[in-house]
């Protein structure tokens, strides 16, 4: 046993016992306590293993910025590998396991990379695994990741659920230690909406792990003073366990709420995690700094620790980390970590410092320890955990001292990455010995040991400044704050970053097993910026994001080139700050609900017709509506057309677009925005249009009426109806003002079917009763009126895509689904069906109608036998770059139909042509069949698509090779038209 | 033929959710409301809104009622225009007040309406609107025209409780209720009719 509870003290519930377990092993901890912190109590020192060399690991700090204690927490579905154990709030019945160990955590195979440890160099995987680079997916990629690698994630479904949120204040303040407590607290006494986000449970940043009095009161004390006044404030919102990881344009800052983290299971409708988008016009960042270690020989041994971790397990947690406890540090600050271990009563084996001289009143903080000056720590020795460090002195002598932790403080580094978020470099501070904030992003200003101003009393003068400013500056009247009597504190720190005299291997990064050695030898390489040392070596990367070690590596390369900090370079990061997972940023949003799903009005009464459906877009639409009986697609289909084609048949078009255009300039707008001519389209007539890109290309089509003289109405194709609604705004707002419209999207209004077969006019007939004339000669072909169904509004198209006698009848949506079963009833003895949109597309390709498959973004109006279409007595969109030479060349893939020569085979959309002794080769190529359908009118496949000189080749015999499904068959080009080519059932 | 039976927006899509008891989010859908989309095309247009219904449709995003009609802004030049006296005849009667100086389009059936109240409906929406709903910030007849869930929604809020109402394009009546139930079941959601 390494490690033990302190008999008193600490913020954890003594009160509150915590079963947990941890390898499989029962333990006991308290309330408040962290993974981490229960597990030292327990004297459990060795928690992992390392990435590459498989090395012991134990904790080493107490935060976020954990780079070994990474753990699997939970089991089954909610298993979650790489938890860091030192943030993990502990709870009853908490499971976790090492990682990266097996067979055991004591015992561990690959432990034996170690002695290959000269392969596993920086840049390894490219050199070792070069050749032959075939074997790279199969052997070499499995093989590394077996190797290395952290925890393994479940690959089951996550069962719990993740939101996202926004919220907006004046002032954010991001952290709440003395700086960011006093931040809020100014800006919200002078009225001002402020957030404070706290990544830990608590508030109270270092104060909770610090015996530095405040106004006569400790830390926590104090803390809980101010939070108290802080939660009387309405306008004053504090957010715990919600960590801000990355600062985005115009003062938004992502946050993650660790809603539910803490406990077993979410409680009802609970989430685990929240996202939140923060919305501040000012900015407080107040996130404290993270202890830098130095870099010795077997510093990784389990037991070395950051002498503030050391502090915070003692204070706060309650919990002597070791025994022994040898403290090395290279200023002030870790001086405080033998004093409150011997105020504690916990053993200060020696304290080692490597400046010669130490003022008086830090110096007396060790009290009676043994007291090294002017020497390092050269060597850390201990397999499972430290047994001895070796210490050397400025006169090159050496002793050798017995110690189960070792404390180490190399100084501070200021937690200033979310100010680099938006480009800025940190700058090198030689006063500080830090990299402090540079230029910061708007609105964002940096208070506190996240500034540099590291003593408790800075924090708070900063907090109670930069609160004001941020309150003055958004109008409100700044609050005088008395002073705040701190106990007094010195920072001085001498520069170490690592002692060069180490015998054995000496970590830079812990997460990544990056050594010293490494650097040197990137150095060698001459990957010497750091942006190259950190992609050549992997030293930063991963979970940690090089929060204990960027800067040692920085450092260390500095002194391997000669050159100075601030000439090597400086760090900088992008969000986000802390690993957020996929799950919260996707939200509600995962499967079915992975974007919205839009239903037309008839689903219902599809749904009960038994429909099958497929996604159009967001839409759902009815593919199909199998009857008992039918146990393939094709033998639905193929019975809905012969039903359709024989007498008639229903389909809901609500999902159409659907555009309402009213003024007297829409006709004049129309033609410009159509290749053909709409302003001479009469009223109560519809007509086919077509709209091209700027480009030249077709971009959609449609059929648009004329209800009234200055009210049109536009349909479009389902998939493209934003993308010509936004087409036509842009087309008024922008290009032509001065046109006297409006428009407005009616695709929801209406509830759309088309009413198709050559029994539809007697259908509709029964269906408004013998007072509507619905003749040839009252509604002709592409006639629009509008009528009255039951003192219902509705309209009625003479349109058809199916090449049959047809109509499009539409009412206000509320009726839509009562108005599927009226056509249903109303063609009750016309053998009507409903069909779904595969016998509508049957019916399409058998008319040679392009739809998506051939308005693909690639064709012309003369691709698609539409050339004559294009008006040659107006300008409109397209007109001029669609006469681009490359556009009008007749060798370009245009409209044909196709037909298998041997009737009974199936042709495969996809499948490109080729001349029948063409070699299938790209260079042969002579375009590709973009439709196939079973056609039942005319009992084999057919097909559309777009080859070479197509028009020209009707009669030819060439080859539809489908690589893919390894198919060459012989195909008739044929005229796009494969049913009733004269159009003599359309017109009823 | 009998006659068509309509059906609303949200019949059938919205169910009480989470904790019964003092449920922190009411919801009920507002039908027999009648909508359109409203252009003003010609300088009098607000003078003849004013001497039909006796309010002046607002140039800005706000909501201007006279208890029965309201103008709903919703961009330049541009209203949702709602009367509580059902969708019959809504269109044609706008249409006839303002003549020329308007275009007027009905959308009663375009969208489903909700009204939404209770002590959590701000921590509710706090989850999908991206929009400052602060009571300092966003008032009675303030008017929004935005995005939850990737669903565009126009909301405007009636009182002080604070209730809103919301208008959702009707074929995304399912996925809002889904966004919302999840949203609102911690709280409690209760569906009233």
């Amino acid at each position: 046993m390494s490690g033990r509870r302190l008999a008193s003290g600490g913020l954890i519930n003594r009160a509150a016992p915590v079963r947990f377990a941890f390898d499989g092993r029962d333990f006991a901890g308290f309330a408040g306590d962290t993974v981490a912190s229960a597990l030292l109590a327990n004297g459990v020192g060795l928690v992992g293993r390392s990435f590459k060399y498989h090395r012991p690991r134990g904790v080493f700090s107490a935060g976020p910025e954990e780079p070994n204690a990474l753990v699997e927490l939970r089991n089954g579905t909610r298993r979650e590998p790489n938890t860091k154990a030192t943030t993990a709030e502990l709870f009853a019945g908490l499971v976790a396991r090492s990682q990266n160990r097996w067979p055991s955590l004591a015992f561990d195979v690959l432990a034996i990379n170690q002695l290959a440890s000269p392969i596993f160099v920086a840049g390894f995987y490219y050199k070792t695994f070069m050749w032959p680079a075939v074997l790279w997916e199969k052997l070499y990629e499995p093989l590394i990741r077996r190797a290395a690698g952290l925890g393994k994630a479940s690959v089951e479904t996550d069962p719990d659920s993740y939101e996202k949120a926004t919220a907006f204040c004046d002032v954010l303040v991001i952290g709440s230690g003395p700086a960011g407590l006093m931040a809020a607290l100014t800006a919200g006494r002078a009225g001002a909406r402020v957030i404070v986000a706290e990544e830990d449970f608590p508030l109270g940043g270092r104060l909770l792990a610090e015996t530095y009095e405040i106004d006569g009161m400790p830390g926590a004390a104090w803390t809980a003073g101010v939070e108290a006044e802080l939660r009387a404030l309405p306008n004053v919102r504090i957010m715990r366990r919600t960590v801000v990881f990355g600062v985005y344009d115009g003062g938004t800052y992502g946050a993650l709420e660790r809603v539910s983290d803490h406990l077993a299971v979410p409680p009802p409708h609970q989430p685990r995690q929240r996202l939140w988008k923060l919305v501040a016009k000012r900015t407080v960042l107040a996130a404290g700094a993270i202890e830098r270690p130095v870099v010795f020989g077997g510093n990784d041994r389990p037991g070395v620790m950051l002498a503030s971790a050391v502090r915070s397990y003692a204070n706060r947690f309650g919990v002597a980390a070791g025994e022994r406890i040898a403290v090395f540090t290279t200023g002030d600050d870790g001086w405080r970590t033998a004093g409150d271990l011997l105020a504690q009563g916990v053993t200060v084996a020696a304290v080692i410092d490597p400046r010669t001289e130490v003022a008086p009143a830090v110096r007396a903080l060790a009290g009676g320890a043994e007291v090294y000056l002017g020497a390092m720590v050269r060597d850390a020795h201990g397999a499972h955990g430290l047994r001895r460090i070796d210490v050397v002195r400025a006169d090159g002598s050496s002793v050798s001292i017995a110690a189960d932790v070792l404390a180490v403080s190399g100084g501070w580094n200021p937690t200033a990455s979310l100010a680099t978020h938006h480009g800025a470099r940190t700058e090198w501070s030689d006063t500080k010995l830090a990299f402090l904030p540079g230029k910061t992003p708007p609105g964002l200003a940096v208070a506190g040991a996240a500034a540099g101003n590291f003593t408790t009393a800075e924090a708070l003068a900063d907090g109670v400044r930069l609160g004001n400013e941020a309150a003055v500056a958004l109008g409100f009247t700044a609050t005088s704050i008395a002073a705040i009597r701190t106990s007094d504190e010195s920072f001085a720190v001498a520069p170490l970053f690592h002692v060069a005299a180490a015998r054995t291997k000496a970590f830079v990064d812990l997460q990544n097993d990056v050594t010293v050695k490494d650097i040197a030898l990137a150095e060698r390489e001459g990957f010497r910026s750091v942006e190259h040392l950190k992609r050549y070596t992997t030293l930063g990367m991963a979970t940690d994001q090089g929060k204990t070690s960027n800067v040692n590596g920085l450092a260390i390369m500095a002194e391997l080139t000669g050159r100075s900090i601030p000439e090597t370079g400086s760090t900088r990061s992008r969000p986000p700050h802390v690993p957020v997972a996929i799950g919260a940023f996707a939200g509600l949003h995962k499967g079915l609900d992975f974007k919205p799903t839009r239903l037309p009005a008839s689903h219902g009464w599809a749904v009960a017709r038994g429909a099958v459906f497929v996604e159009t877009g967001q839409w759902l639409r009815a593919q199909w509506y199998p009857q008992p009986g039918e146990t393939d697609w094709l033998t639905s289909v193929t019975r809905e057309v012969k039903a359709v084609r024989g007498g008639a048949g229903i389909c809901d078009v609500s999902t159409l677009g659907k555009i309402a255009l009213e003024g007297p300039d829409v006709g004049a707008f129309l033609d410009r925005v159509y290749a053909n001519m709409f302003s001479t389209l009469p009223v109560g007539r519809a007509r086919y249009g077509l709209m091209l890109r700027e480009d030249g290309i077709v971009m959609d089509d449609g059929t648009t009426a004329r209800l009234a003289d200055e009210r049109f109405v536009m349909s479009t194709t389902t998939i493209n109806a934003g993308k010509v609604m936004q087409h036509l705004e842009f087309c008024h707002q922008v290009l032509w003002p001065e046109l006297d419209l409006d428009m407005v999207s009616v695709t929801e209004q209406w509830a759309q079917f088309a009413v198709a077969g050559p029994s539809s006019r007697q259908l509709l007939q029964t269906l408004f009763g013998p007072g509507v004339d619905l003749s040839d000669a009252a509604v002709p072909y592409m006639a629009a009126r509008e009528l009255q169904l039951d003192s219902i509004p509705a309209r009625l198209f003479r349109l058809s895509f199916s090449g049959e006698l047809a109509y499009e009848i539409a009412v206000p949506a509320r009726f839509g689904a009562a108005l599927a079963g009226a056509l249903v009833t109303a063609g009750a003895g016309l053998g009507v069906v409903p069909y779904g949109t595969e016998a509508l597309g049957v019916m399409r390709v058998e008319k040679g109608h392009v739809a998506g498959n051939e308005l693909n973004g690639t064709s012309t109006a003369g691709d698609l036998g539409l050339g004559r279409m294009l008006s040659s007595k107006k300008d409109f969109i397209g007109r001029t770059m669609a006469a681009r030479p490359g556009l009008v060349d007749p060798a370009r893939p245009a409209l044909v139909g196709l037909r298998p020569v041997d009737r009974a085979q199936r042709l495969r959309a996809g499948a490109h042509f080729l001349a029948r002794d063409a070699k299938a080769e790209a260079a042969n190529d002579a375009g590709y069949m973009t439709s196939v359908v079973f056609s039942p009118e005319l009992g084999h496949w057919i097909g559309l698509g777009l080859l070479a000189n197509g028009p020209q080749r009707h009669g030819e015999i060439i080859r539809a090779y489908d690589a893919l499904r390894g198919e060459d068959i012989a195909v008739e080009v044929v005229p796009p038209v494969h049913v009733d080519p004269e159009g003599v059932r359309l017109r009823g | 033929m009998g006659k068509l039976a309509p059906r609303s927006a949200f019949a059938g899509l919205l169910h009480s959710a989470g904790p019964s008891a003092a449920p922190g989010v009411l919801v009920r859908e507002e039908t027999g409301l009648g909508l359109a989309t409203v252009f003003a095309r010609a300088p009098y247009f607000p003078r003849l809104v004013q001497s039909a219904y006796g309010i002046i449709p607002p140039e800005t995003s706000q909501v201007v009622s006279n208890g029965a009609v309201a103008f709903i802004g919703t961009g330049p030049g541009k209203w949702l225009a709602l009367s509580r006296n059902g969708a019959a005849g809504w269109r044609d009667e706008l249409a006839t007040a303002l003549g020329v100086t308007g275009s007027v389009i009905d959308q009663s059936d375009g969208f489903g309406v909700l009204r939404v109240s209770g002590e959590k409906v701000r921590a509710t929406f706090e989850k999908g609107f991206p929009v400052d709903l602060h009571p300092s910030v966003f008032k009675p007849r303030s008017v929004a025209v935005t995005l939850v869930a990737h669903i565009g929604v126009t909301l405007w809020q009636i009182d002080d409780a604070p209730t809103y109402e919301l208008a959702i394009a009707r074929s995304f009546a399912g996925s809002f209720a889904h966004w919302l139930t999840s949203s609102a079941a911690e709280f409690g959601l209760r569906v009233e009719v």
